[in-house]
C-alpha cells in the first residue's frame, strides 16, 4: 500500500512550472505604466510584446516599463524592450524603464543599450 | 563540495523548460559557493545556450545540458540535435561571449554542443 510519507520528493510548483509573466498598466499622469513582474525570457517575452501592443494601439506615444519585480531577464526580454522603443516611436525618451535589478542594468550595460533605455 | 562535481539535465527544446535550466545551473553554482554576481552571469550564460540551441533544435528534440566544476572553474555545456544551419543571435551568443572566460561551438555528427567555462569566485565565509 503507498505511503505518503515515503513519495519520493518532488519538485514544487514553483520550481516546475514556467513562471508566469504580469504585465499590469498603470497611469502616472498620463503616460502608461507597464509593471512587469516573473521572469522575462523566451517563453514570457511574447507576453510584453502583447502588452505594449496594446498600450500603443490605445493611443501611447510614450511608455515606461517597471522592471523591479523582473528577477531574471535574458537577450529575449531585452529584444522585446528593443522592439518596445521602435514601436513606439522615434523619441529618446519613447521607453523609460524604472526600478531595474542590478542583474538587468548590468545586461543592458554589456550589450550597450543603457543609453537607449534612459530611467523614468 | 565535491571535487570534479558534475550535474546533467535533459530538457525538451521547448521555451517553457529553459526556467528548468536555469535553476539548475544556479543551484549548481550555489554549490560551488559562488558570489551572487556570478551566480547571475551562470543563470543567464546556460539560459543563453539553451536558448541559441532551442532556435536550431526541433520540436521533438532535446537539449541537454551538463555542468561541472572545480577549483574555482564552472564549465557548462549544451547540446542538442542541428536542424538547420548554425545562424546564432547575435544578441544572445554577444552575452555569452561577455559573461563566460571561454566559449566555443563544436558541430558533429549533426548536433551542435555549446561549451562555455567562467572562473567563479567564491563567497568568503
Amino acid at each position: 500500500m503507498p505511503n505518503d510519507d515515503a513519495a519520493e520528493p518532488q519538485l514544487q510548483n514553483d520550481a516546475a512550472e514556467p513562471q508566469p509573466l504580469t504585465v499590469e498598466v498603470q497611469d502616472d499622469d498620463g503616460v502608461p505604466v507597464l509593471v512587469v513582474r516573473g521572469e522575462l525570457d523566451v517563453y514570457s517575452a511574447p507576453a510584453l510584446d502583447a502588452a505594449v501592443d496594446e498600450v500603443l494601439q490605445n493611443g501611447a506615444r510614450s511608455l515606461v516599463l517597471d522592471l523591479g519585480d523582473v528577477g531574471f531577464i535574458d537577450s529575449s526580454g531585452l529584444r522585446s524592450m528593443i522592439r518596445a522603443r521602435k514601436e513606439a516611436g522615434s523619441g529618446t525618451d519613447a521607453v523609460r524603464i524604472r526600478n531595474p535589478q542590478a542583474a538587468t542594468v548590468r545586461l543592458l550595460d554589456i550589450t550597450g543599450l543603457t543609453e537607449h533605455f534612459p530611467t523614468a | 563540495m565535491t571535487t570534479d562535481a558534475m550535474v546533467t539535465l535533459t530538457i525538451p527544446a521547448d521555451a517553457a523548460y529553459i526556467r528548468l535550466a536555469r535553476l539548475v545551473a544556479t543551484g549548481f553554482a550555489t554549490q560551488m559557493g559562488a558570489t551572487v554576481a556570478d551566480l547571475d552571469d551562470v543563470r543567464t550564460v546556460v539560459d543563453e545556450l539553451c536558448s541559441l540551441l532551442l532556435a536550431h533544435a526541433g520540436p521533438d528534440d532535446q537539449i541537454a545540458v551538463a555542468l561541472g566544476g572545480s577549483e574555482g572553474m564552472l564549465r557548462a555545456s549544451a547540446t542538442a540535435p542541428a536542424r538547420r544551419p548554425w545562424n546564432p543571435d547575435e544578441l544572445s551568443e554577444g552575452i555569452v561571449r561577455v559573461l563566460a572566460d571561454e566559449y566555443r561551438v563544436d558541430q558533429v555528427d549533426g548536433r551542435i554542443e555549446l561549451l562555455v567555462d567562467k572562473v567563479v569566485e567564491v563567497a568568503a565565509g
